[in-house]
């Protein structure tokens, strides 16, 4: 018998081709009593609808929670949320926070130690005690 | 290759009639159940060519159908969907390709199995157009590799798995059953319900001709009766009852490119495939399965005219010890073909042989290489033909 | 220590006369307690043609340092590459330069080709198929080969056994496998699953 094959998929690299931003949907929550709301009040009426023109990629819901401070959430393609509360933030700030929430993956937060991640092998190969002259030590 | 001319085509693909209406069935439809208009501006002039009149208009419900009557929603619906918006914007579609054409690609024929609202007719093209561009840049890329590996890389790349993985990391979402009310922005195909089979539609039979026990199914009738990844096509079309989700998200992307050329055109969606799906990430040499290399190395030596290939050691340690590392290399004269490294000496010299196989079936010009439809580009380059391989190894 | 080091000449240590390049490295150096110990061991000197020295060229020059490490299968031998490629030119260029190979491995002699002898006749093959079929379990393959003077391979190719035989040969096998225990029984399918990895090369 001749070769057979293996059936694998490939592994998408965002960027290297397009590049889809990972964040597709943000949800303003508001309040209208609470004093907590007023930055978000504010920015919901003069700041978002310039955000929202310069991301068009992102879908954008605003809707009241009552009684409640306002908080901003974030859904992400890999299926995650994140969630800013924005009480008593100014409405600069709150874009501040809509902007951070925008440019963030969904994946949690990790410390990052080293400096290169790649799936791609290494040009000269991984060290091979077998190859190579040796070192005298 | 000979160009089709498809933007002749989308005019008739927005009109409401595109001919006479030769299914009866079809006429019913329209008539009884209430028009469905593809586009707004379309049911203003309107006459049949039977020159009949609309006998039926008086005795239908003069009240308008709500929109949950209606197996998909509405093309108007299209601008009021901010996930729509937000699909078209995040994959950076043209402004020629319109939102309405975006909702149609989202409709499976098994949610709406009329052909002028789903996206079997866009899958169809769009299918065709990506199995050709992965076809073409593996052809070229590695013109060596032998038929059952060609398979599983063109499944690797625009196989329905990761057409459903690319369909995924776009953010499209399911709607959990079709209906008019629908957010035109979800993915719309009827599910099929826990502990219900998959029809695959073999009960009819396959396309293929071997009924008798003795027709083997071999590479080479692959070739001629079988689909891109060397699978059966059977006889029987289940496009319009419960889907998998994979077939639905597969469907969905193969539309969106077979929008992108209507639209846009053969450039637009040759970049759009290339910057998809030809962009992921591939070994290649992981898709191997080798049986009886050794047999195979000496037979690809014979008939490329090598020396017959010998396995010298190279470096050893170890032996007779518990943990023995025998390094051996395969030689066709003075030139080394492969490497291999194991335990033991026949080990080593079957991975030996492996990695030299490997080498040759691997072989290839450059990731840069033209492929044929750079060729229909304006100010192409005169053609260099491109290596063509005599076939793999046969033992 | 440090200061000691940093007394020297610069330029004496980068000529490389001095053996302690390495150690300059903050990430080579270890706790205060074990730095005089490890100092010496990390004293790697580096490569020759890295080095100056008398020997080396005065002009410039490209410095060539295979990697220590296996070889990917990315890489096409130059015999495989076809005809018609631009990089046959190139390897031609640098084949010319280094001097052929004067020693290859040696051999190994479990796997060495012996090579088609074509010593038996129509009458010979007779033979063997008329003995194996007449007694098959005194006339073994290994039996044939060794009076005919032929391998075992050539003597299975000619004729098979019969079913009764082979029929036994299977339940003594299903015998000895009955026997193993859980160690040896793990023992086999790990050389079978290792077997398998093997013919994909990972």
């Amino acid at each position: 018998m001749t070769v057979q094959a293996i059936r694998k998929a490939t592994v998408g690299q965002n960027g290297v081709g397009a590049f889809i931003l990972q964040c597709k949907r943000l949800d303003f929550h508001y309040c209208d009593w609470a004093g907590s709301s007023k930055g978000m009040n504010s920015f919901l009426r003069h700041s978002l609808s310039k955000f929202a023109a310069a991301n068009p990629q992102i879908e954008i819901t605003v809707s009241p929670r009552p009684r409640k401070h306002p908080v901003i959430v974030g859904h992400y393609i890999n299926g995650r949320e994140k969630a800013i509360c924005v009480r008593n933030l100014q409405k600069e700030q709150i874009l501040q926070k809509a902007e951070l929430l925008r440019d963030a993956s969904g994946e949690k937060l990790k410390r990052v130690t080293k400096p290169v991640k790649s799936i791609n092998e290494s040009v000269r190969g991984v060290w091979s005690p077998y190859h190579g002259g040796g070192i005298h030590v | 290759m000979k160009r089709l001319r498809l933007e002749r085509w989308s005019g008739q693909l927005l009109s409401p009639r595109t001919g006479p209406s030769s299914c009866l069935r079809h006429q019913q439809e329209q008539r009884i159940a209430g028009r469905r208009l593809q586009s707004t501006s379309a049911g203003l002039d309107l006459t049949y060519e039977d020159g009949e009149e609309l006998l039926s208009e008086q005795e239908a419900p003069k009240t308008p159908r709500k929109r949950e009557d209606y197996p998909s929603p509405p093309p108007s619906a299209a601008h009021q969907s901010a996930k729509l918006a937000a699909l078209h914007a995040r994959l950076s579609l043209p402004k020629k390709l319109p939102l309405q054409t975006m909702a149609r690609t989202l409709v499976d024929p098994s949610a709406d199995s009329n052909t002028r609202f789903n996206n079997a007719a866009l899958a169809q093209v769009g299918g065709s157009i990506i199995s050709y561009h992965v076809a073409e840049f593996l052809l070229a890329t590695y013109p060596r590799l032998p038929m059952t590996v060609l398979f599983a890389a063109a499944y690797a790349y625009n196989g329905p798995k990761t057409l459903q993985l690319i369909a995924k990391e776009w953010g499209v979402e399911t709607a959990a059953a079709p209906g008019g009310e629908v957010d035109p922005g979800l993915l719309q195909f009827s599910k099929i319900k826990p502990g219900q089979g998959l029809s695959l539609g073999f009960g009819g039979g396959s396309t293929r001709p071997d009924k008798k026990s003795w027709m083997r199914r071999g590479i080479s009738s692959r070739n001629v009766y079988d689909d891109e990844f060397g699978d059966v096509i059977p006889k029987e079309d289940t496009s319009e009852l419960p889907q998998a989700t994979e077939t639905a998200y597969s469907n969905f992307v193969k539309a969106v490119v077979g929008s992108i050329y209507l639209h846009a055109g053969r450039q637009a969606a040759k970049t759009f495939v290339q910057q998809h799906i030809l962009s992921r990430h591939l070994q290649l040499s992981t898709l191997f399965k080798f049986s009886e290399p050794v047999r195979e190395l000496a037979r690809l030596c014979q008939r490329e005219g090598f020396e017959y290939p010998v396995a010298r050691i190279l470096s050893e340690t170890g032996r007779h010890s518990r943990s023995p590392v025998f390094v051996v290399g395969i030689f066709s004269g003075t030139e080394k073909l492969g490497e291999g490294a194991a335990p033991n000496l026949t080990e080593a010299r079957v991975r030996a042989c492996v990695a030299a196989l490997k080498a040759w079936y691997l072989y290839s010009p450059g990731k840069s290489v033209r492929v044929p439809s750079d060729m229909e580009e304006a100010n192409a380059k005169p053609w260099e033909p491109l290596h063509v391989d005599i076939g793999e190894i046969i033992h | 220590m440090e200061t000691g080091l940093l007394r020297r000449p610069v330029i004496d240590l980068l000529s490389g006369r001095s053996q302690c390049l390495f150690a300059l490295n903050t990430a080579a150096r270890r706790h205060e307690s074990s730095y005089r110990r490890t100092k010496h061991r990390l004293n790697v000197k580096p490569d020759s043609s890295f080095l100056l020295s008398n020997n080396s060229p005065q002009q410039d020059h490209i410095v060539f340092n295979p990697p220590s490490s296996a070889p990917s299968v990315q890489h096409t031998p130059l015999i495989f590459l076809p005809k018609e490629d631009k990089r046959r030119q190139l390897f031609a260029a640098t084949a010319a330069r280094t001097p052929a190979p004067t020693r290859l491995p040696p051999v190994i002699q479990k796997f060495k080709p012996v090579g088609v002898r074509h010593h038996l006749t129509e009458k010979d093959i007779e033979e063997i198929r008329k003995l194996r079929s007449s007694d098959p379990f005194q006339w073994s393959a290994a039996k044939l080969a060794r009076k005919f003077n032929c391998s075992m391979f050539f003597v299975k190719m000619c004729c098979e056994a019969p079913e009764e035989k082979k029929e036994l040969e299977r339940q003594k096998l299903e015998a000895l496998r009955a026997r193993w225990g859980p160690k040896r029984r793990r023992a086999r399918e790990d050389m079978l699953k290792r077997k398998e990895l093997a013919l994909r090369d990972e």
